[in-house]
């Protein structure tokens, strides 16, 4: 009888509970409960707000400046609860514009806790200098991160055709579309070790909303351009502190050094990795990696990707690991002491540290698939595809962390060592 | 999984009265009332007496192989060994801890077996995110569970 112990407990539970969900559902149903997910005033609101649209999308491209200037204050201070917060559009007038730009604005800046947070999500499309694309479609995702659980993400919004929504294209920046999202008030939950981030008073966890949009031209070529901006939360009391930022180079540095786990958005991009996962294969070679795949996401393809996986952690086991992070840390003082990189990037072991790195990229985008929640079979070539190519970002900040001799160094530091930039050996990506 | 079709469909296939199977079950009629609206559920142990009564596999009541059941047996660690009364505190101890919101959708799902697609209608949500809710709130008892120390 214990395969029905849970099934038992279920119709155990306390019957208040019962109660309350039967309750809230015939709430929901009659249009009552205050604290539903979706609260109804945002479809109001809805209707009303892309008329206002093109005004506030000015005013959010000017106002980032603002908000700029109040990223280092530490949000738990001076923080009205009916301050409008902006993030994103940190557009650059010295550097070339990426062709898509999201930016999301905040009703309040604090919000009680049990509390839905309404959010506008503008998302934009340069065309400046470009051609005129065939078709255009875009994606909107949305990722919860919390620094002691499981992240997810979701797509907030497909756009499967831009010139359906007055997608147009005349060689400016347009609006493409506002999108008004709820994000309910479960995903506000307090961690149990707030992290100290940015400077900024101790975080539970961090929203992430980004932006894909996919171009196809007349001659056939495509293209992909992508965007994403942050805020993070803290809770303090019966309250959720809101502070905006965009710096996702500060946010990839959170999610691995400091979260530690979940999904992260790299710049413009989305990825994901369990790194509570990765200290469990390296310290204890526990497998665990069936555990996370859920009875909704077991499919053929997860089983390829389990049967792919001990192959790569088979081979990569039988690395020579401390070798390989010895020579990072040779190379790496070198180009320090001698300002150039370091000279043997031609010899056999080089080509030896390049497969290890290779397999640990493999392993690490197969842990992050598995972790992920989800359904595999929606996960197209594509979609892995970018997946790896997003690795090739994260990679560079993990294996440095992993180093445990770039402790000092800064994230920028690690990506250019990784990429045999201003510091780096130049013998990893070429 | 409809429980409550089941039992409902059941007694009044043979034609016996709520009164009747309430007796032969040493329960209270009000109960089997609630078993076949749905607002409360049988225990196993009461799935078993009924199919029994009405000679019909307990799949008839409960399939094991469907989903909603694994998904919730899967919360419940292999090597645990903790009593059904202190797995029943465990569970009510949990579901007052967690949000407001997972709990009623974690019961939605577990208590009446409602489908996701039909949790999301109710709660004007999507179907997706019903279901990583579910997915998260699972994997958080698994591991409420796990710290629990073995009696």
């Amino acid at each position: 009888m214990n395969s029905s112990k849970m099934f038992d407990a279920m119709t155990q539970i306390d019957e208040r509970l019962i109660d309350r969900s039967i309750k809230r559902k015939n709430s929901i149903i009659n249009g009552a409960d205050g604290n539903s997910l979706n609260n109804h005033n945002v479809f109001a609101l809805r209707k009303v707000l892309p008329i206002a649209v093109s005004f506030v999308l000015i005013a959010a491209v000017s106002l980032t400046a603002v908000m700029i200037a109040h990223y280092s204050k530490p949000y738990v201070d001076e923080n009205p609860t009916d301050q409008m917060l902006k993030v994103g559009f940190d557009f650059d007038n010295n550097k070339s514009v990426s062709g898509a730009k999201i930016a999301v604005m905040t009703e309040k800046s604090r919000i009680n806790v049990g509390e839905d947070l309404s959010v506008s999500v503008y998302s934009v499309c340069s065309s400046k200098n470009e051609k005129t694309p065939s078709s255009t479609t875009a994606k909107i995702l949305m990722s919860y991160s919390r620094i002691d659980q499981n992240n997810m993400i979701e797509t907030v919004k497909l756009i499967d055709d831009g010139t359906d929504i007055g997608y147009t294209w005349n060689g400016s920046f347009e609006q493409m579309k506002c999108d008004d999202i709820v994000v309910p008030a479960a995903v506000f939950t307090k961690a149990d070790k707030p992290t100290k981030i940015q400077g900024l008073n101790k975080t539970d966890g961090v929203i992430v909303w980004a932006l894909e949009v996919n171009k196809e031209y007349p001659d056939g070529s495509k293209s992909t351009e992508r965007d994403s901006a942050a805020m993070y939360y803290k809770i303090e009391d019966n309250e959720v502190y809101l502070k905006p930022s965009d710096e996702t180079m500060e946010l990839a540095e959170i999610a691995v050094v400091k979260l530690q786990q979940g999904p992260v958005f790299m710049p413009g991009v989305s990825s994901n990795f369990n790194h509570t996962l990765y200290d469990e294969y390296e310290y204890t070679a526990k497998w665990v990696a069936p555990e996370l795949i859920t009875l909704e996401t077991k499919s053929d393809t997860a089983a390829a990707f389990i049967e792919l996986y001990e192959d790569v952690l088979k081979e990569y086991r039988a690395c020579d690991l401390d070798k390989f992070y010895a020579y990072g840390k040779m190379t790496y003082e070198y180009q320090v002491q001698h300002g150039e990189p370091y000279p043997d990037s031609q010899s056999q072991y080089v080509e030896e540290f390049r497969r290890i790195l290779d397999l640990r990229e493999s392993r690490m985008v197969i842990e992050a698939l598995l972790a992920l929640d989800f359904y595999y079979d929606q996960l197209t070539e594509k979609s892995i595809q970018r997946m790896m190519n997003d690795f090739m970002d994260f990679a560079a900040i993990d294996y440095a962390s992993a180093s445990k001799v770039y402790k000092d160094a800064s994230n920028e530091t690690m990506f250019d060592m990784y990429r045999g930039g201003k510091y780096g050996s130049g013998i990893i990506i070429q | 999984m409809n429980i409550a079709k089941a039992i409902s469909d059941l007694r009044l296939g043979r034609n016996i009265s709520q009164e009747d199977l309430a007796s032969a079950l040493f329960v209270s009629r009000d109960l089997v009332s609630k078993w076949e609206t749905g607002v409360r559920r049988p225990n196993w142990h009461m799935i078993e007496k009924i199919a029994e009564i009405f000679d019909v596999p307990t799949s008839y009541i409960v399939d094991k192989n469907e989903l909603v059941y694994m998904e919730l047996e899967e919360c419940l660690p292999k090597n645990s060994h903790l009593s059904a009364d202190k797995l029943t505190t465990v569970l009510n101890s949990f579901l007052h801890g967690i949000n407001d919101i997972e709990s009623d959708i974690f019961i939605r799902r577990y208590y009446f077996f409602e489908s996701a697609a039909e949790i999301a209608a109710s709660f004007h949500l999507k179907e997706n995110r019903i279901r990583s809710t579910l997915s998260r709130t699972r994997k958080k008892l698994k591991k409420f569970i796990k710290e629990v120390p073995d009696e």
